[in-house]
């Protein structure tokens, strides 16, 4: 018997048939039994929602969609599974978290910023794809490390940051939309700060590009619902600031401003954002500027149940619809990033 | 026995456990708790928590 099941319900043991579907599948067969969670992922990372399952051929039965109220508020990822679906032991640690060519690229004074803008933003993206799937003390150390080299780039080099804007993707991932996060708030803070004394740049780099790590918290089935969240789902999903923030606190990597913005980036200026509802100056301003390209950037995003926005209807919307969830000054600044 | 939820970090409230630590003996009802107590995890106020659905 063959059923459609959702990629998030797929297990090990599972006998899955990808004929017909529309995206081209990286494995060479058609038809098989699945054997390592990396196939899942694999699956997962081109795109694929819904798989077709022999429910004959395969090893394990097909779960019944659990319902959202029986889902841990925070995942437990501690938790004993089958043995048959255990993860590999640590697949990423400090020595192998950061590609070599990551560095290689930042510190390569003869690149052209065009090439070296995509080598940072792809070894970016990978390095921050591999933290939120071992976010351990010791690889969120290693991982901010290397969003400060980032940010050095960023901050130091006009030119590869602007590429780097200018090439950001989109797609579902946490990973990419922390990466465009991290370069356009820091961008932003850059452009108001200058290069005034009072702000530790390079620590708030990392602060930006790590604000959504408090996700790896929450249940994947929410995070990966290809569907707008329910009230409850959202309940659920509005903790992810404190989470992060309690992570990067008891990894003891950021300073207390940095942690802030993990912690304040869903607030808004008008006192209707989350967790703790402050509004105006309440909010650091670094909380306010992070907001701001978080927004933009979901906005410019595709979801499954909306389309892309250009950058320019992005702002244009954000200008006209939601002026009261922003810190004026500074979206005025923003803007203007992109404009100049 | 209800469960009352902090929106700021997703602590629990169980009314049937209470809060020893905090003051707050296993069985004391939401209504009881005084407005000074705050969220154990995160200290949110009673205004961060809405029941359990």
């Amino acid at each position: 018997m063959k059923q459609t099941i959702s990629i998030d319900a797929l297990r090990v043991g599972m006998y899955v048939n990808l004929e017909g579907s529309w995206m081209n599948h990286p494995f060479l067969r058609s038809k098989f039994k699945l054997s390592s969670k990396e196939q899942i992922a694999e699956l997962r990372k081109h795109g694929l929602r819904e798989v077709v399952i022999d429910l004959d051929k395969s090893d394990v039965a097909a779960q019944p969609p659990q319902s959202v109220s029986e889902l841990a508020y925070v995942s437990h990822n501690d938790t004993p599974a089958d043995p048959k679906e255990q993860a590999p032991p640590a697949k990423w640690n400090p020595e192998n978290l950061v590609a070599p060519e990551l560095m290689e690229a930042i510190h390569d004074k003869g690149m052209a910023p065009q090439q070296k803008s995509q080598a940072v933003y792809h070894h970016t993206r990978e390095m921050m794809e591999r933290l939120l799937e071992a976010p351990t003390v010791e690889n969120v150390r290693a991982g901010k490390e290397a969003i400060r080299a980032v940010s050095e780039l960023v901050l130091s080099d006009d030119d590869t940051a602007n590429a780097m804007l200018q090439i950001t993707s989109h797609d579902f991932y946490t990973y990419t939309h922390s990466v465009n996060v991290g370069i356009t708030s820091l961008l932003l803070a850059k452009a108001m700060f200058g290069n005034s004394d009072g702000h530790d740049m390079h620590e708030l780099g990392a602060g930006f590009f790590l604000h959504d790590l408090g996700k790896v918290k929450i249940d994947p089935e929410i995070i990966n619902k290809p569907a707008r969240l329910t009230e409850t789902e959202m309940r659920r999903m509005r903790i992810h600031p404190y989470q992060g923030y309690k992570i990067l606190k008891e990894a003891q990597v950021m300073s207390e401003e940095s942690r802030i913005i993990v912690m304040e980036h869903h607030e808004q200026f008008n006192g209707s954002g989350y967790p703790k509802r402050i509004c105006g100056d309440e909010i650091h301003i670094y909380g306010r500027i992070c907001c701001i390209a978080d927004v933009f950037d979901a906005l410019t995003a595709e979801r499954s149940y909306k389309k892309a926005m250009t950058p320019f209807d992005a702002l244009t919307l954000m200008r006209d619809k939601m002026q009261n969830h922003f810190d004026k000054k500074l979206f005025t600044q923003f803007v203007s990033l992109f404009t100049a | 026995m209800k469960r009352y939820l902090c929106d700021v970090c997703g602590y629990i409230y169980d009314e049937a456990q209470g809060d020893p630590d905090g003051g707050i003996a296993p069985g004391t009802p939401w209504e009881d708790i005084t407005d000074d107590w705050v969220c154990p995890e995160c200290g949110a106020t009673k205004a961060a928590f809405l029941p359990c659905e």
